[in-house]
């Protein structure tokens, strides 16, 4: 679905990011781990387009992202609270969103109806801009619109962190159903290596911008990777 | 203490994203206060001769007097408008050891320095040795009469920092300072009788001076302690929030694909400060020609009228076009990773400052009272505003590298300019004049409007071209944009 090549960003004399090779298939669920400035981010914004990698490039359902914009049609994200639009309220974003990305009201309504649990009656009809709401809860609006028009690839910058018990639990039950479905491909970035191992099928650590971990997840794998985090 | 918090200020000056914009700003403007603070100081000399050359029948010290009353509520008028409330970021602070009152007073004090603290010391200074040596005054009655006035001008000073920018208080100043001045005006009831009996008590009884000494003290302590009883999280430093309402746009759906711009446009214009002031602008503009076109001296002025024309047609083009793309800065990853075509979103704009600038077209159609002429220059400057301004708005956007935050005030808030603003300049105004001008040179007036209205339309006709050559651009420099954005 995904596939890497030879990319690599530099700023100054700094590499942030070096990936020679990564391939992510179809239906797989890839979680990034790795330190603060390994280059999780970087590598989100290089597959969102949002920043030019110095060398290299990456293909997203077989279409260039940095020659065509096509593949935007088939890819949700959610970075950071950046991507929201401070002066909207929850459900004013929910309706730009899907008023972009061709869904019909009908569509729009069954889908945050089914995430009402997960919102937990603190977000949808809430009289409340989203610059006024609480960081988790801004979180779970840009998380929810990231899944708005049935993307195909998900792209979610570290979903868990702000979040309250409760709802990490639910939005792991959330991603674990999503990544069932063959039909999705997820990546998401976590520091929780608990919940990012329960969720996706395939780990990749991050160090200093290169890939020094590809595993795929079994038993061992929260062992093997609190080892290579612990110092 | 002091010395701490100053050095954590000039810090964040000096660090702040765009400070170099800033100081060349904040160099202009200590220039233009100076050389106000300069005129000052010579009304403050003059000021004396002045008056007893054009009110001989009058003294100066009563005449003063009189007027102090406006003096002293057009201070507080000013103020509203002018003076910068003190904003420190005292958040980091209230968990260390420093007392809450150091602050506060720190607050408070850096406020006395202001050029509105001044300003009545460089004329008062001056003027009152005049009085003491040409009016012959007594001056020791002088001095408690100028410290009376200074302290009135300090207290003025709290009111407008316990007011901070209180919409209602302004305007029920404006309107009193209004009727008082039109009672006087009309003979009716003279303010200035009661003005000159006030102040000059501060002259003839010395002991009065505890009256402002009072005032100033007392309004000093209410100002401490309203701020000091604002420094809890859940007060001042964090906004209160209100019920928000949420108005219908469906109507606009019918633009297409479109439509979730311009819906989403509409609400960044009415729920924020800054671009919501881009339409009491276009307000504002839209007056200029009562006051020009019914004016005789600017009638033959056919660059002026030109100007004009496009000014009041053009008032929201200008001002909101001139920041495309900026307005959506703080939100424009999300908009680059959505799956959307950049000349639709490019449209959206332009649809929006079309129907805008119709809108004021239709509302400028009256001034055709003022002479059936205004008629033609109506047209042509509204053809030129959306065909061809429009255009260059959102290509010189593309060059647009400072991003908008929505939430500051508009007025005299110059975030977001740069050269691309200033460039601006020449296509909307520069060329429309010359192109009139040399019209009525070698021939008539209305070939030069003919050949804005031409150009205009031609704009228009190859809009589809036009539209794909900026989308173009603005794809170019994307990158450029996202990382300018996001500092």
């Amino acid at each position: 679905m995904i596939q890497i090549n030879n990319i690599s960003k530099v700023y100054g004399e700094n590499t942030v990011l070096s990936i020679p090779e990564l391939t992510i298939q179809k239906g797989e669920c890839l979680g990034l781990v790795g330190n603060n400035g390994a280059g999780k981010t970087t590598l989100f914004n290089s597959l969102l387009d949002l920043i030019k990698p110095t060398t290299g490039t990456i293909s997203n359902k077989g279409i260039e992202v940095h020659k065509s914009e096509d593949w935007k049609q088939f890819t949700g994200s959610f970075i950071d609270e950046t991507f929201l639009i401070e002066y909207l309220t929850p459900n004013e974003y929910f309706d730009f969103i899907a008023g972009i990305r061709n869904v019909s009201k009908g569509d729009l309504e069954n889908l945050l109806n089914s995430f009402s649990e997960f919102f937990n009656e603190e977000i949808l009809g809430a009289k409340k801009y989203l610059r006024d709401l609480s960081k988790g809860n801004q979180k779970k609006v840009g998380i929810v619109a990231s899944l708005i028009g049935n993307p195909e690839v998900i792209i979610l910058d570290e979903p868990f962190a702000n979040l309250d018990p409760t709802t990490q639990i639910r939005l792991k039950n959330m991603l674990q159903k999503l990544v069932e479905d063959k039909d999705i491909t997820l990546l998401i970035s976590s520091h929780d290596l608990g919940h990012v191992t329960d969720v996706c099928n395939r780990i990749v650590v991050l160090e200093k911008g290169e890939v020094i971990k590809d595993i795929i997840t079994s038993e061992s794998t929260l062992k093997e990777l609190e080892t290579i985090f612990a110092v | 203490m002091e010395f701490k918090f100053l050095k954590l200020e000039f810090k964040k000056f000096f660090r702040s994203s765009h400070w170099q914009k800033s100081i060349a700003l904040k160099i202009l403007m200590s220039l233009g206060a100076l050389y106000i603070l300069a005129l000052t100081l010579i009304m403050g000399f003059g000021g004396y001769f002045i008056l007893e050359e054009f009110f001989p029948e009058r003294a100066p010290f009563s005449l003063v007097n009189s007027f102090l009353w406006y003096v002293i509520s057009v201070d507080l008028l000013m103020r509203y408008f002018l003076q910068k409330m003190p904003v420190m970021n005292v958040k980091p602070l209230l968990i260390l050891p420093i007392k809450k009152s150091k602050m506060v007073h720190y607050l408070i004090r850096k406020t006395l320095f202001s050029f509105f603290n001044i300003y009545a010391f460089v004329f008062l200074v001056p003027f009152s040795f005049f009085l003491v040596y040409k009016g012959n005054l007594e001056p020791t009655q002088v001095i408690t009469w100028v410290v009376s006035i200074l302290f009135l001008i300090l207290t003025n000073n709290s009111i407008n920092f316990l007011l901070n920018k209180n919409d209602k208080f302004f305007f029920g100043l404006l309107g009193t300072v209004a009727v008082l001045f039109g009672l006087q005006y009309f003979q009716i009831f003279d303010i200035t009788i009661y003005s000159e009996m006030v102040f000059s008590s501060f002259y003839n009884h010395i002991w009065l001076i505890t009256v402002p000494l009072m005032l100033f003290i007392a309004s000093y302590i209410v100002v401490f302690k309203f701020t000091r009883s604002l420094l809890y999280l859940d007060k001042s430093l964090k906004k209160g929030t209100k019920d928000v309402e949420t108005t219908d746009l469906s109507w606009l759906d019918r633009f297409g694909n479109i439509a979730p711009f311009i819906k989403n446009d509409v609400k960044l214009i009415w729920r924020n400060k800054r671009p919501r002031s881009v339409l009491f602008m276009s307000a504002i503009l839209l007056g200029y020609g009562l006051i020009f076109l019914n004016n005789p001296r600017y009638a033959d002025l056919t660059f002026f009228n030109v100007m004009i024309f496009l000014l009041m047609t053009g008032a929201f083009l200008l001002n909101f076009g001139q920041f495309i793309p900026a307005w959506d800065a703080s939100f424009y990853k999300m908009l680059m990773s959505q799956n959307i075509k950049y000349e639709q979103y490019l449209n959206s704009k332009r649809y929006l400052m079309t129907m805008a600038t119709t809108l004021l077209f239709l509302l400028a159609i009256p001034y055709v009272y003022f002479g059936i002429e205004n008629i033609y220059y109506l047209i042509a400057a509204y053809l030129y505003n959306i065909g061809v301004n429009t255009f260059a708005l959102l290509f010189l956007g593309a060059f647009n590298k400072k991003k908008i935050e929505l939430g500051k005030a508009a007025a005299f808030n110059y975030q977001g300019s740069g050269l691309a603003q200033w460039l601006a300049g020449i296509p909307t105004f520069g060329i429309p004049v010359a192109i009139v001008s040399l019209g009525s040179l070698f021939g008539h007036l209305y070939i030069g409007l003919g050949v804005l209205g031409f150009l205009g339309v031609v704009g228009l006709i190859f809009q589809k071209f036009w539209m794909k050559k900026i989308a173009e651009l603005y794809i170019k420099r994307k990158y450029i944009t996202i990382e300018a954005f996001s500092n």
